[in-house]
């Protein structure tokens, strides 16, 4: 094995991650290469270093800490749900009433549109056909016509009214 | 992490369940189980947000958070990875977010006083006190480190994963973490040639 190929694997030799028959041919490099087995060396001396950093743990009561925090945060999310489900409850209820206010406005409007038709002034026309603007209704000038027309026919054939 | 544990509680809550089972649990409302899932990976999360922030007091809160996102975004966690693998992508995430905002050029990850008092003085009681200048020196090299090269040796070397796992967490292919790790070691061979 020559010193670059060896000088790749180092890391991974060291780890004890190479398959074995590899691991075996840096290992006779390694006894064979005073500057590969510094190498190899100084890699082992940097593991060791590092891997006699301590484990650290977490501290007393922390468990208690987070699970406070926990609950607050389900707390807050059921209260906002719930609070979401009031304001949802209070707008259906507000669209509700504003849907009835529309259909009776709508209601009171048609029939605005539609019934008082009888009490608005003649228009030009009916006027030159014979109505007066100054009888205030169309159903009064249509029932004042109706009589006319039935005393006229009564009179014709010789009845009704002297 | 294995994200098992082997005893029963005083609740009843059996902790041989796994985080994926107890994940489910929470999912459908049992707040109260997100506390097993805290108990096991609180040393990771904490010990990993202490590496990055270089405090207790920052370490705590960023701790904090990671578990607060992840009881946010438990809905989203489909099952895809282990849940510790996505909860240490929550706290690497956070980590380096916190480091970009926060850290104080040339603040160090982690006073070597502070370090041997949150050591675990159970299993390493030797490691408890031990403050060698060369410990500090690679410390301090690791410190020098761009974000990527930094990042892999104190998930591999502080925190104990495995490549595999280092890969996941990074959300990178493991012929990348392997590259990162070499250049990495190579840059702190450098700057450690004078003591090592």
């Amino acid at each position: 094995m020559r010193c670059g190929r060896a000088e790749k694997l180092i890391d991974r030799y060291v780890d004890g991650r190479l398959p074995e028959e590899m691991a075996r041919e840096v290992a006779l490099h390694e006894s064979s290469c005073a500057r590969c087995a510094a190498r190899i060396g100084a890699a082992r001396g940097l593991t060791g270093a590092l891997a006699e950093e301590p484990i650290l743990r977490a501290p007393n009561g922390f468990v208690d800490r987070v699970m406070d925090s926990v609950y607050r945060e389900a707390l807050t999310s059921a209260r906002q749900a719930a609070g979401s489900e009031e304001r949802n409850s209070a707008l259906h209820r507000i669209y509700r009433r504003l849907g009835l206010s529309v259909m009776l406005s709508a209601a009171v409007l048609t029939a605005s549109l539609i019934v008082p038709r009888a009490f608005y002034p003649l228009p030009t026309a009916a006027v030159a056909a014979g109505f007066s603007r100054d009888r205030p209704s169309l159903v009064k000038d249509a029932l004042g016509g109706a009589g006319r027309a039935v005393s006229e026919t009564l009179r014709s054939i010789g009845g009704g009214e002297k | 992490m294995t994200g098992r544990a082997g005893k029963v509680d005083r609740a009843g809550f059996s902790e041989i369940m796994t985080d994926e089972q107890v994940v489910g649990l929470v999912q459908a409302g049992e707040t109260r189980h997100f506390a097993q899932l805290v108990r096991r990976h609180q040393d990771a999360v904490f010990g990993m947000a202490q590496r990055f922030t270089g405090n207790a007091g920052d370490a705590q809160d960023v701790a904090q958070e990671v578990f607060l996102r992840a009881y946010r975004s438990l809905d989203g966690f489909k099952g895809e990875a282990r849940f510790s693998t996505w909860l240490y992508r929550i706290c690497y995430n956070l980590c380096v977010d916190w480091a970009r905002k926060r850290r104080r050029p040339g603040a160090k990850s982690l006073p070597i006083e502070e370090a041997a008092e949150i050591a675990d003085s159970r299993e390493n009681p030797e490691h408890a006190y031990i403050a060698s200048e060369d410990r500090a020196r690679v410390r301090e090299a690791v410190e020098g480190l761009e974000e990527r090269y930094r990042s892999v040796i104190m998930l591999l070397y502080y925190q104990r994963f495995s490549y595999e796992r280092i890969a996941e967490i990074l959300e990178i292919p493991l012929k990348t973490v392997e590259t990162r790790l070499y250049r990495a070691r190579k840059k702190l061979r450098e700057a450690m040639r004078n003591i090592l």
